[in-house]
């Protein structure tokens, strides 16, 4: 069931009405209901994975109260490596067996060894690096003694599934979440309105902006070879659009659906293309991925203590691993590595923490440097994304080198399903004005006419919405 | 809780309402302005009269020339073929061109393999009638029979510009607004393809079908209207497979005039089943001169 479906707009309503009516009989009720809708809301994509996630949940409710009870360290590591080792079994198994298997194959073969390793006609389970992370984070968050174990299984159990965030994120921690889930809610109107104008603002950014540059980028992509250097730079940035409206409108849909069972979730999200260096980037995109691989591997593996040769090891472990974690392919690490490979010098200089602050705050515009840095940032952001869209590192690197070649014939080149390469142009430089407007706020409707402002968007996702060849959210298969 | 239900209620209700008038709208938009489809140019021709009138596939969109049957004939002619026509979509342009009052003299059909093809549509005849779908019931029979959401295309407000919007959607209303202009109108329908594909081959069905349902339905309508119909098979390039396939064709339709040969250099042709300009301007004054002069 996808948020921007014709079944989503059914489900909710029900479950919405369903909630806030149990709401005055009790919390346990409300709890119940609520999983069992998450859970539906899952099966819809394959009921046969809800098996996985009941699992996934039992095993890490029941270490986490058994590492609690554990009488001695080697009882209570016994149990967090049993969940720590499954957890990431299943993982690597649904994730990354056939990753390995084809890339041993592979260097096998340039050694003149050829082997046939079987590799497994395995379906990823939509969700599983989400709700894998939340229960790694809170088994991790109880064998260091940050939280108790969560006794109730319905509430731990809505803590990992609860349907906003299950299949997409914001990956939750239980010292957020779970105090939400334990505690009554009540209706509260200007939540819920904030929330409905969030979930129309998040539409807007996957059906008129992804889904109009998801159009365009997968032509380009798609025919590359015979494309100029201008529409392969086009290209570039209507995926960086594509990528950016998917995931963060996901977000929206989700902390505004969220926000309509009086549940705030963490902001995933902070206009992340006006960030004036890669450091700042990674502290507005995919915030709650950054900040559990922040607390979760980069501190642990010693942080910025140690000296700087420490700092740039662990920096790079850390966005290796997070370019693995999107998907079991090398442009994702090559992915990472680039960004890791931009972080570098921000590190060394200790200028990574210089913007902590929203660019050009309360001004209408930026200063020349300011807007040089973000031009900087995004082009930087924007090459990267290139190796996360391409098949192959191979094509990712031509589509480059063919980007860079400077060929210019034809100029403005007329795409495969008939528009002219630049036709967007103009709705992403209205879209990033109208964000720029509002980058002090969580969302662009949001503050005064917030209701004429939604009823303008509506009639936009209506107007310029791409209906007919919709597609699934980007971060679904990871 | 009242307060956020009457807002969500009142939101719903206007944006139906936002949807009606979009869709009262769109439809004007493409009523009313310069045709740019081949569909707006059918409906652009109501109430004229036409001496000549050409139906069937690409294979007469971008094989006949109007302006050569004029020159040899001295006689008006459009061309109403349209991309990927099955037999359904012919019977249904034929159907409109009497709901149209369109008048002419002559009707001519192209068929071919298109026999075999009992089911199926032109997916651009659907697109390009999606607008008109509430206009006559026979382009809403059509649409019903046809189209993937025949329900909510007809009854839910703006649904089908939604569903369809590559096609029909915002940009087309627009470049209809601003009379951006295609070659149908000064070409009389008739597209042009440049080129040719350096190794040209192609392959005719090994079998026709017994009968075709819909063709009995072209044949018994013309036989009704008492329209002056011919038939007849556009050429194919030589290096073709199953070349018998017309003379099975011919068995079925005794009347049809098969033109499958008449163009013997491959230079005219742009792909093995369509003729590029230099092959359609050839084809269109041998059809004229064997059909129309004597």
């Amino acid at each position: 069931m996808l948020f921007n479906s014709f079944s989503f707009l059914l489900f909710l309503p029900i479950v919405f009405a369903l909630y806030w009516w149990v709401n005055k009989k009790s919390l346990g009720l409300q709890n119940v209901l609520l999983l069992m809708a998450s859970y539906f809301f899952y099966a819809c994509w394959d009921w046969r994975f809800l098996f996985l996630l009941v699992f996934s949940t039992a095993l890490d409710y029941f270490t986490g109260i058994k590492m609690a009870e554990a009488k001695n360290l080697n009882h209570k590591k016994k149990w967090f490596w049993l969940s720590i080792i499954v957890n990431l079994g299943f993982l690597g198994i649904f994730k990354y067996y056939n990753f390995f298997a084809d890339s041993f194959a592979e260097a096998l073969s340039v050694m003149g060894i050829h082997s046939n390793f079987w590799t497994l006609k395995v379906i990823l389970p939509v969700g599983i690096s989400f709700y894998t992370f939340h229960g790694l984070s809170y088994v991790i968050d109880i064998y260091k003694g940050r939280i108790e174990p969560e006794r109730n299984i319905i509430t731990y159990s809505l803590f990992v599934g609860y349907f906003p965030l299950l299949v997409a994120g914001p990956i939750e921690r239980a010292t957020h979440l779970l105090p939400q889930i334990k505690k009554r809610r009540f209706f509260d109107y200007n939540i819920a309105m904030d929330g409905v104008h969030q979930i129309i603002w998040g539409l807007f950014k996957k059906v008129v902006i992804a889904d109009n540059c998801a159009l365009y980028a997968n032509d380009i992509f798609d025919h590359y070879e015979s494309m100029n250097s201008l529409s392969l730079l086009l290209g570039a940035v209507y995926f960086s659009f594509q990528i950016y409206g998917d995931f963060s409108g996901y977000s929206d849909i989700a902390l505004g659906t969220s926000k309509l069972f009086g549940i705030d979730l963490l902001r995933n999200f902070n206009y992340p293309y006006f960030s004036r260096d890669i450091a700042e980037f990674w502290r507005r995109w995919h915030i709650s991925l950054s900040s559990w691989f922040r607390d979760y591997l980069y501190i642990p593996l010693g942080g910025s203590r140690g000296g700087t040769w420490m700092k740039v090891r662990n920096t790079f472990i850390v966005f290796l691993v997070s370019g693995f974690w999107h998907g079991a392919n090398w442009t994702f690490i090559v992915w990472g590595s680039l960004h890791a490979v931009f972080f570098l010098p921000l590190l060394i200089t200790q200028n990574n923490r210089n913007n902590l602050d929203t660019v050009a705050k309360g001004k209408n515009l930026p200063t020349i440097k300011e807007f040089l840095s973000m031009l900087l940032t995004f082009s930087l952001t924007t090459f990267a994304w290139i190796f996360f869209r391409a098949k192959t590192v191979a094509e990712a690197c031509s589509y480059i080198k063919m980007m860079f070649s400077f060929d210019f014939r034809g100029v403005i080149q007329y795409l495969d399903f008939e528009r002219y390469s630049v036709e967007l142009l103009l709705l992403l430089g209205l879209f990033v004005v109208f964000e720029w407007k509002s980058r002090e706020k969580e969302h662009p409707i949001a503050g005064k006419f917030a209701v004429l402002k939604a009823l303008a968007i509506l009639m936009a996702i209506l107007i310029f919405g791409a209906y007919s060849n919709p597609s699934d959210f980007i971060y679904f298969q990871f | 809780m009242k307060k956020f239900s009457s807002y969500i209620v009142g939101g719903l209700a206007l944006i139906l309402l936002m949807m009606s008038i979009l869709d009262i709208g769109y439809t004007k938009i493409y009523e009313v302005s310069y045709p740019r489809t081949k569909f707006q140019y059918l409906r652009s021709l109501e109430d004229t009269k036409v001496d000549y009138i050409f139906l069937g596939s690409s294979r007469v969109e971008n094989g006949i020339i109007p302006s050569v049957i004029i020159q040899k004939t001295n006689k008006t002619a459009v061309n109403l073929g349209f991309q990927a026509s099955k037999a359904g979509d012919i019977f249904t342009v034929l159907q409109l061109i009497k709901k149209y009052n369109i008048h002419y003299e002559k009707i001519l059909i192209q068929i071919d393999y298109i026999y075999n093809n009992v089911d199926g549509n032109s997916n651009i005849f659907q697109f390009e009638m999606i607008p008109f779908i509430r206009e006559n019931e026979i382009t809403k029979q059509y649409s019903n029979e046809y189209s993937r959401n025949p329900i909510a295309n007809y009854y839910l407000p703006f649904f089908r510009y939604c569903s369809n919007d590559l096609r029909i959607g915002f940009r087309e209303v627009f470049s209809n607004v601003i009379h951006k202009k295609t070659t149908i109108v000064a070409n009389k329908g008739y597209v042009a393809l440049q080129g040719n594909s350096k190794y040209l081959k192609g392959s005719l069905p090994n079998s026709i079908i017994n009968n075709n349902a819909v063709f009995d339905s072209i044949r018994g309508f013309c036989k009704k209207n008492k329209i002056d119909v011919v038939y007849y098979c556009a050429p194919f390039c030589k290096n073709n497979k199953n070349k018998d396939f017309t003379s099975k064709l011919k068995i079925k339709i005794p009347e049809l005039i098969d033109f499958s040969t008449a163009i013997n250099d491959d230079q005219m042709f742009e792909n093995c089943n369509h003729l590029n300009d230099r092959g359609a301007r050839r084809f269109t004054e041998i059809l004229a001169e064997e059909l129309l002069v004597k």
